[in-house]
């Protein structure tokens, strides 16, 4: 059963300038045997502050809050980017990240190599890419433009290919920094038909958004952060 | 079919687990590189040929030693140096260079370290035709070239350790990358590449003996120019791999999760 689970999570960005990157400052830092003692963890900004939350299957949770709140880093966390400063975070089930569309793809490549760069990076089996790989040049509507180079699509087209890649696989689990709304008119609608439907097979979502309306219509729990705590739950 | 799940394992065998990433993403590196070149990566193999043999002719002059003993010894060297050092090289930047993938998406260290391995070993590929070309016109060929297999498979081994090591330290110290080429640059005039060993007559020989790339590079040499390589570089070998591994472990221990807060 897909669960997440978080327990007093912490989440502490180090902020490095070129100076505390860089080998010299720490070899004087060394040296000196740490009389700059301020300096010597750097600076470090705390993403997340302590939190503790638990989602089920079946919960469509919105995440809410200002600029800054930690609602994607919290996102990041969830895909397992970020590992816990302190505290555990739990996540059982596999992960759909619909954080970046068009992670790896690249504009020398074709429609076609991109597809297979794209679901490669889902970990999808190559045979099974093979065998979905005319569906998705199908929903994309693309048609003989998936053999041209992507640098040669508009970004309508570019947003379509990858919105259609990335939907074409279930997972338990969904992240989405933003709802997505792809493409003119007719596509879009069709585009929100295959994305609602993408929803209902996976277990959890969690959705973070500035549009109250929009989290309105599809989630049934709300988490309002700010300054990386939660501030309401429910 | 859904997206599968994503269970942590190991960084050894997240090799087997993510093989198809890297390969197929290591090869798209080589395809992207080169895209829209008529003849691709073979611009590497044309401008290797043409570097070796010039500074092969020349050199066997200045050393006043046969072509036929120095060209093919300076062809062999040369290649292997050159996937060596570019690994060493690149492996610097390598988690730099994947940024994107690893701030979005959790991969073992080792998949992307993989992938750079795997394209400079495609690329070492397109080189090694002037190698069986040299070997060929020198009429080289002899029964000890199977012996350069598992050597190459050690410094396979040992280069993708040492990558794992650097990749880590230089995304935290941007600084040693600039260290590593420096110092890459440097030690290719300490090594019996573009020299033989025998014209240092037994004087300051410890340039050599004590030169870990001497041990890595003649290990794959000796044999593929007809000599078993002595016992004593097998032994450097896997003195080499061992202490690259516990200083692998050690920096993935402490480290890897460290690495995309670096980035």
């Amino acid at each position: 059963m897909s669960m997440i689970s978080a327990e007093n999570l912490i989440i502490d960005y180090p902020i490095f300038d070129s100076s505390s990157r860089s080998l010299k400052k720490t070899i004087i830092r060394a040296a000196t045997g740490g009389r700059i003692a301020n300096d010597t963890r750097g600076i470090s900004v705390r993403a997340i502050d302590g939190i503790s939350f638990s989602i089920e299957h079946g919960e469509r949770v919105g995440l809410m809050g200002s600029n800054g709140a930690g609602k994607s880093t919290l996102l990041r966390a969830l895909a397992g980017v970020y590992a816990p400063t302190y505290g555990s975070l739990l996540v059982n089930g596999s992960v759909a990240s619909l954080l970046d569309l068009s992670l790896g793809m690249d504009g020398e490549f074709t429609g076609l190599e991109n597809i297979f760069i794209r679901c490669v990076l889902m970990g999808i089996p190559r045979s099974v890419i093979k065998k979905h790989v005319d569906e998705i040049i199908e929903f994309s509507e693309l048609g003989d433009y998936i053999k041209m180079p992507m640098r040669t699509y508009s970004s309508g087209m570019h947003l379509r290919l990858s919105f259609s890649v990335c939907t074409a696989f279930p997972a338990d689990i969904v992240l989405m920094d933003e709802w997505l709304a792809v493409g003119d008119a007719d596509f879009s609608k069709k585009a929100e038909n295959r994305l609602t439907e993408f929803i209902k097979k996976s277990s959890i979502l969690v959705l973070a958004s500035h549009s109250m309306e929009q989290v309105n219509k599809i989630c049934n729990r709300i988490i309002i952060m700010e300054h990386g705590s939660i501030l309401k739950d429910g | 079919m859904s997206v599968p799940e994503n269970k942590t394992v190991g960084e050894i065998p997240a090799i087997v687990k993510y093989f198809n990433m890297w390969f197929l993403l290591g090869w798209y590196d080589i395809k992207q590189r080169y895209r829209r070149s008529l003849i691709g990566p073979f611009w590497i193999t044309l401008s290797t040929g043409v570097m070796v043999s010039a500074i092969g002719f020349m050199f066997s002059n200045i050393f006043k030693s046969s072509i036929q003993e120095f060209l093919p010894y300076f062809a062999v060297g040369q290649i292997v140096w050159l996937f060596i050092s570019t690994q060493i090289n690149e492996s610097c930047v390598t988690f730099i260079e994947y940024k994107s993938i690893i701030k979005q998406m959790s991969v073992p260290l080792s998949v992307h370290i993989m992938r750079k391995l795997w394209n400079n070993l495609i690329l070492f590929g397109h080189n090694f035709l002037i190698v069986i070309i040299v070997l060929l016109i020198f009429n080289k060929i002899s029964w000890t070239i199977f012996l350069a297999v598992p050597a190459f498979i050690l410094i396979l081994i040992l280069l993708f350790l040492i990558s794992i090591m650097l990749g880590i330290v230089c995304t935290r110290f941007r600084d040693i990358t600039q260290i590593v080429a420096v110092f890459m640059q440097l030690i290719f005039f300490f090594t019996p590449i573009l020299w033989m060993k025998k014209v240092l007559a037994g004087r300051n020989s410890w340039v050599s003996d004590f030169n870990p790339f001497y041990h890595i590079i003649e290990i794959v040499r000796s044999p593929l120019l007809g000599v078993a390589p002595s016992w004593i570089h097998w032994v450097h070998m896997l003195a080499y791999i061992g202490i690259a591994a516990v200083m692998a472990v050690f920096f993935l221990k402490k480290f890897k999760l460290r690495v995309s807060y670096w980035l």
